[in-house]
């Protein structure tokens, strides 16, 4: 009887697994990208001090990464292509100037472990850094169709990626000895960084998960819920807290990314703006053997682009995806439909919110995000940083979002919400279209003051203990 | 972050019963949103997390198809990663819902593509994936599942030509893979492991998808004799994915390669707890055999006559695998022919040629097993198994120089292509020469 019955069970379990189906080939199918899947887009004047003459661009990939992600750890792909595209003629018309690319390379150094990276690392040369890469910058100014080709900082030294903080043990002053040597200069004079570092984005995604369930007093904050730094509405929580991505930083000197090469100061000159945007590539293969091309690789294909934070591409159907990702800015007026749709405000915040908001067309939106990429306007001096203010323009922080790039204190979830209420249209910035809001208004640790802006990455000991937790946030050092 | 939060928010600020308020245009507008946020935000959660996540999302609002969508997707992730096919049951309710509601829903039909491709109806398959690209002919998924069913039925000239279209849509972790397995079918191995490290170095949110690749890498490492690369990669695999079968049985298989059986089984046991395979009980049956251990051996084998009879109770009525591990071991050599020619109405691709050649053989059926080996070798695929089958078939059919290289070949690719199979090769080889 028993027997019986074990074999029974037995061949319950067996019938589930389908004998077949082991033999096709089911290779994967991606809803989602991972290593090109770009997440945001900063692009300001430096608010370094003494470093107001240059623009920093920085791009952060593979977000939510868990810091305590061993034995292998995130990396840079070596087949993706991370492209910072500068737009700065033609009235900003989403067409590429200036193209600043970075290739990466993995070197995995001789290993008497698993793991990619062992015991203190003393410094970014030291060689217990297993897993070692390195990258190049190439800059391609599109009007001379000159390139130029960087694989050292202006000492020689090679330009690494920094490696991950593990926690004290490994990696003690993390910023110190690991971060900021991770920082180069290069010959001509710009800055580059590429590591892991604290994601800057802040929102209360949690609150939507949980089947919609928003802490109160958000949406609508008035007051010190509004003013205060932190998670003003206390019940608030930054669903981004305790997670890394990486994060690609360049530091330019403004003339290098004006048309004519100047500063400019002239609020209505030619050259005032430039326009953004990040994008990532991968070379296509042919499939057919050929013995005519040895190597068989072929272009480079787009296969995502950032310009905007809140961007568009969640309103593009999914037939239309690859498309859009394929796509440049300089033809985004084909999906204004998409974009511009009135429902927006019309539908939802006046139909079913109740807020009285600008009728269509929405003008004030699509100059935004049609082409999506982030103006800059070169003249508006940088704000310091104890003087800069969530809320940007909305509350006469002018070098923040949308009007002097993006910073990374820009609360872009609030910023955009009251956008989209109206706030910017004449006779709609009134409560509560201008009090609208998350309740998290800054990130969950401080950022710096100095490049590459982003704070250091939350250590992997300090994450998978329990104070590391994700919810109010924790320390970055050690 | 890159998602819109715009709208998510703004639906999140609003209560339940608003929801109903909402015009058809604005659902689409609001899943679009809710969608990414979702996908971006749960990217670090494990398939089952996900599972119950949708579960409980379509519980609460089951008007949205959206999220039925979502649910389907991540059952048929669960299929790949467990071969539980009950979830493939369910993953196929949920869809037909979802197009019975809406018949135009572009996401189900994508989805309804690759369950037929899990059933092995591949004809299906092409014909659905042949539509979508008309409907959506940017879309690099469906000339992706174009190619899977053209591949398996052994159409490679327009296989090539939808993955080639794939690839050149999106080069990313789905399409290098595809076209890095199109170079092994044909032969070109260096460039095949090339373009394989680009998939992986492509990456996926999910583990599972670049363990996977990880594994196909591990394999064309041990078919083409390189048993420590493959090792090594086997074991990347898992330390990627913790407890994934084929890489689990990869790591045994380069063990047995170099005759190290205790690693071979320990591992073999492993793969076959978590996914009880034809294929891994053969294996085991080979591994004991070989330290001489007939009684577990036995165990194994008796195994291996249950899932034939489950498959049959199921009304499966083709299954190469279980073809080829019959005729391996001369057992039930009227049930492997059987099997191996039902195969063969499913789907023409070199492996079905192969394992219906290898029947035919076992079954002194010589001509007919010749003809099918032509048929199998039509790409000069790298498989050492293919070269050791064209090797005996040739020396049954007399010719003997072709079946001296052919065996030759099959030993050079790999002296361990097989735990059982490859001592047979080098000593018909060593009475040939």
């Amino acid at each position: 009887m028993f027997l019986t019955a074990r074999r029974t069970v037995g061949l319950a379990a067996l019938a589930c697994a389908s004998t077949f189906a082991a033999s096709h080939r089911n290779g994967p199918l991606l809803l989602e990208d991972q290593t090109a899947n770009l997440n945001d887009l900063y692009v300001f004047r430096s608010y370094e001090a003494g470093r107001s003459d240059r623009v920093v661009m920085s791009m952060s990939v593979q977000g939510f990464q868990n810091p305590d992600n061993g034995p292998s750890y995130y990396k840079f792909s070596d087949s993706v292509l991370y492209r910072f595209n500068v737009n700065n003629a033609r009235g900003l018309d989403g067409n590429p100037d200036l193209q600043i690319d970075l290739v990466f390379q993995t070197q995995l150094r001789p290993n008497p472990t698993f793991v990619s990276y062992f015991g203190q690392l003393k410094g970014i040369d030291d060689p217990g850094i297993f897993l070692y890469q390195t990258y190049v910058v190439v800059i391609r100014n599109l009007k001379t169709g000159q390139g130029t080709y960087i694989t050292t900082d202006a000492k020689g030294h090679p330009l690494s990626v920094a490696p991950p903080n593990l926690g004290p043990k490994s990696t003690p002053n993390y910023e110190a000895t690991l971060g900021q040597p991770s920082v180069f200069t290069l010959a001509n004079g710009m800055r580059v960084f590429a590591g892991p570092r604290d994601d800057a984005f802040y929102f209360d995604s949690g609150a939507t998960f949980d089947t919609l369930n928003f802490r109160a007093p958000a949406p609508i904050l008035a007051g010190a819920a509004d003013m205060g730094q932190g998670a003003a509405a206390p019940a608030s929580v930054d669903g981004f807290a305790g997670y890394n991505i990486s994060l690609i930083a360049v530091e330019v000197p403004i003339g290098m990314l004006t048309a004519d090469g100047s500063v400019p100061t002239d609020p209505k000159g030619a050259n005032t703006k430039i326009g953004v945007w990040a994008s990532t590539h991968r070379q296509i293969v042919t499939v057919r053997p050929s013995p005519q091309d040895p190597l068989h690789y072929g272009n480079y294909v787009q296969v995502d682009r950032v310009g905007n934070p809140l961007t568009v591409e969640a309103l593009i159907p999914l037939p239309m995806k690859d498309y859009w990702n394929r796509s440049d800015p300089a033809n985004d007026q084909q999906f204004a439909k998409f974009i511009g749709d009135p429902f927006f405000a019309s539908g939802i915040l006046n139909g079913v919110f109740g807020l009285k908001v600008p009728p269509a067309p929405r003008n004030d939106i699509l100059g935004v995000f049609v082409p999506d990429i982030t103006r800059v306007d070169l003249t508006i001096p940088p704000t310091p940083m104890s003087a800069q203010n969530r809320l940007g323009p909305l509350a006469g922080d002018n070098a923040g979002w949308p009007f002097g790039g993006r910073r990374p204190i820009d609360d872009v979830v609030d910023i955009g919400f009251r956008a989209l209420a109206g706030v910017l249209v004449p006779g709609f910035g009134n409560a509560p279209n201008n009090q609208l809001g998350d309740g998290v208004n800054s990130n969950d640790v401080p950022l710096l003051d100095h490049f590459p802006f982003h704070a250091a990455p939350h250590a992997g000991f300090k994450h998978s203990g329990i104070e590391g937790t994700n919810g109010r946030g924790m320390p970055t050092g050690n | 972050m890159k998602p819109t939060f715009i709208l998510c928010f703004a639906l999140s600020a609003l209560p339940q019963a608003t929801f109903a308020q909402m015009t058809g245009a604005a659902d689409r507008l609001a899943q679009a949103y809710q969608d990414r946020v979702l996908t971006e935000s749960t990217s670090a959660l494990k398939t089952d997390e996900h599972i119950s996540m949708y579960e409980t999302l379509v519980r609460v609002q089951p008007e949205v198809l959206h999220y039925q969508n979502l649910l389907a997707g991540a059952y048929i992730q669960k299929v790949r990663e467990s071969m539980d096919y009950s979830y493939l049951e369910r993953a196929s309710q949920l869809l037909n819902t979802v197009l019975g509601a809406d018949a135009k829903n572009y996401e189900a039909a994508r989805l309804r593509t690759e369950i037929s491709l899990e059933r092995h109806d591949f004809k299906t398959a092409a014909d659905y994936s042949r539509k979508l690209t008309e409907w959506a002919p940017n879309d690099s998924w469906n000339w992706g599942t174009l190619g899977d069913a053209l591949t398996e039925m052994g159409d490679y000239d327009n296989a090539a030509d939808a993955y080639q279209k794939m690839v050149t849509l999106r080069p990313d972790l789905s399409s290098y893979n595809r076209a890095a397995y199109f170079r092994f079918l044909y032969g070109d191995v260096d460039n095949a492991v090339k373009i394989m490290k680009m998939a992986i170095s492509a990456g996926s949110p999910m583990a599972e998808n670049t363990a996977w690749c990880e594994v196909e890498l591990g394999k064309i490492y041990l078919k083409t004799g390189r048993v420590k690369d493959a090792a090594d990669t086997f074991q990347a695999a898992l330390r990627r994915f913790p407890n994934y079968h084929p890489a689990l049985a990869g790591v045994a298989q380069a063990a047995a390669a170099q005759s190290d059986w205790k690693t071979a089984i320990s591992y073999m046991h492993r793969a076959q707890a978590a996914t009880p395979l034809p294929d891994y009980s053969a294996a085991l049956y080979d591994y004991y055999t070989a330290t001489g251990d007939t009684k577990e051996a036995a165990k194994h084998k008796d195994m291996i006559r249950m899932l034939d009879e489950v498959g049959q109770a199921t009304k499966e009525k083709a299954n190469r695998n279980i073809a080829i591990i019959y005729a391996d071991h001369d057992w039930n050599l009227d049930r492997a022919l059987e099997l191996a020619k039902n195969e063969l109405e499913v789907r023409g691709d070199v492996y079905t040629y192969d394992a219906l050649a290898w029947a035919l053989y076992k079954n002194k059926q010589y001509a007919e097993a010749g003809a099918a080996m032509k048929k199998a070798m039509q790409l000069k695929t790298p498989e050492p198994a293919f070269y050791y089958h064209a090797g005996l078939i040739d020396n049954a059919l007399g010719k003997k120089d072709e079946a001296r290289e052919m065996l030759k070949k099959a030993l050079e690719l790999n002296p361990h292509f097989d735990a059982r199979q490859a001592a047979f090769a080098g000593a018909v080889l060593k009475e040939l020469s």
